[in-house]
């Protein structure tokens, strides 16, 4: 399994941005929701879970989109999402569930 | 001299709700893009206008700019020349053309869900860009006349 | 002697799919294309066809490029029905070379048409005035 903290500094490094901080970031989210959104403006959220949550999701952002497909058990990739981020579950939540996210703010 | 070329990124939309990613490599000789259109190509055919059929992201040299969201629309008649919207990104040569298009059409019909009314379609995002060139143009001297030809292939 | 012409090119389309490519010259009193326009007999042989453009050994329009970008419908106004080059493109006797293609629609009473490709050419440099 590859680092995620490695890749992170990687791509920040990539793309000329400096981070002022990195930290971890959860948003939980009740039985029942079936839709979230929040705002991450002059900032990174990298998704670190997302093959915990329901496939079909869709998970929307400025900057990048990505439905969680069905045929997939493990994802080791991680994406960066920015600006109004919306999350959209195909059903309303069963069980509570947590995104988690490794947050980068640029100087 | 500054010439101009229009680069096409087509994407082509299969199912409702889809996000279609965009990686694209422009041509290392562009120096600048300066405009944009995007707009529904092929598939959709409605008699009215639909003022969105999905959303469009994209980013330029290699994601380090982010520089167009925008909703992508369908006209059921041809109205206006479409406009391109002005851009001034610096290219760097080489880099990645990148981002994302999501269908978000919704079906019109209140008993039929969107996955059974939804039809293929294709989307195109012309990019209008500037190639720094100081080649001399060489005219060609060979045709002389007003000539059409069918070319079967 | 006059500063605009109006150049027409056409081109023959005779069955759905059609992909043809047509050749010409530039009236050689005009110094430079300021833009295109495209006109097809209905717009339903307009959606997804394609036209590729080369006006003296430039590149201008890719084979990819829709129509649709080179035209628009008759509530316009003349003057704006063009599309305007944004670089000078030389006249004056330039060739002109290109590729249509026709995007199989399912009316085949449409055949055959003639695809009309009006030229605007101009002979002073600044593209501020209108005809």
């Amino acid at each position: 399994m590859y680092d995620h903290l490695v890749f992170i500094q990687q791509q920040l490094k990539q793309r000329k941005i400096e981070p002022a901080l990195q930290q971890f970031y959860r948003i939980e989210l009740p039985v029942g929701k079936s839709q979230h959104q929040f705002y991450a403006y002059n900032e990174l959220l990298f998704l670190t879970n997302a093959g915990q949550l329901p496939p079909g999701t869709l998970i929307q952002s400025d900057s990048r989109a990505r439905r969680i497909p069905f045929d997939i058990q493990s994802q080791e990739g991680i994406e960066d999402y920015t600006g109004t981020i919306s999350i959209e579950f195909p059903q309303p939540l069963e069980v509570s569930t947590t995104l988690e996210f490794i947050q980068i703010i640029s100087k | 001299m500054t010439k101009i070329r229009y680069n096409i990124i087509q994407l082509d939309v299969t199912e409702a709700g889809q996000v279609v990613e965009i990686r694209h490599r422009l041509p290392s000789n562009y120096g600048r893009c300066n405009g944009y259109v995007a707009r529904h190509i092929k598939g959709i055919s409605s008699e009215l206008d639909i003022p969105e059929i999905g959303l469009l992201a994209v980013e330029f040299n290699s994601r380090k700019q982010l520089f167009i969201n925008d909703l992508i629309g369908y006209e059921a008649q041809v109205e206006q020349l479409p406009e391109y919207r002005e851009l001034n990104i610096p290219l760097e040569s080489g880099q990645l053309v990148t981002g994302y298009y999501l269908d978000t059409q919704k079906s019109p019909y209140p008993f039929v869900d969107v996955k059974e009314w939804f039809r293929p379609y294709s989307i195109a995002i012309y990019l209008r860009c500037e190639i720094q060139n100081n080649e001399q143009h060489v005219r060609s001297s060979s045709i002389h006349s007003t000539t059409t030809e069918a070319a079967k292939d | 002697m006059k500063n605009h012409k109006f150049q027409q090119i056409r081109i023959r389309i005779n069955a759905p799919g059609d992909s043809v490519r047509f050749a010409a010259e530039t009236d050689k009193l005009y110094a430079k294309v300021r833009g295109v326009f495209a006109s097809v007999p209905s717009d339903q042989v307009l959606v997804g066809a394609t036209m590729g453009l080369k006006i003296n050994g430039q590149d201008v329009f890719d084979d990819a490029h829709e129509v649709r970008m080179l035209t628009c419908g008759n509530q316009v106004a003349p003057n704006n029905k063009f599309f305007r080059f944004e670089e000078h493109i030389e006249a004056a006797g330039s060739a002109v070379e290109g590729r249509y293609t026709d995007p199989r629609p399912v009316n085949l009473a449409l055949y055959p048409y003639d695809v009309k490709l009006y030229l605007w050419l101009v002979n002073e440099t600044h593209p501020e005035k209108n005809p």
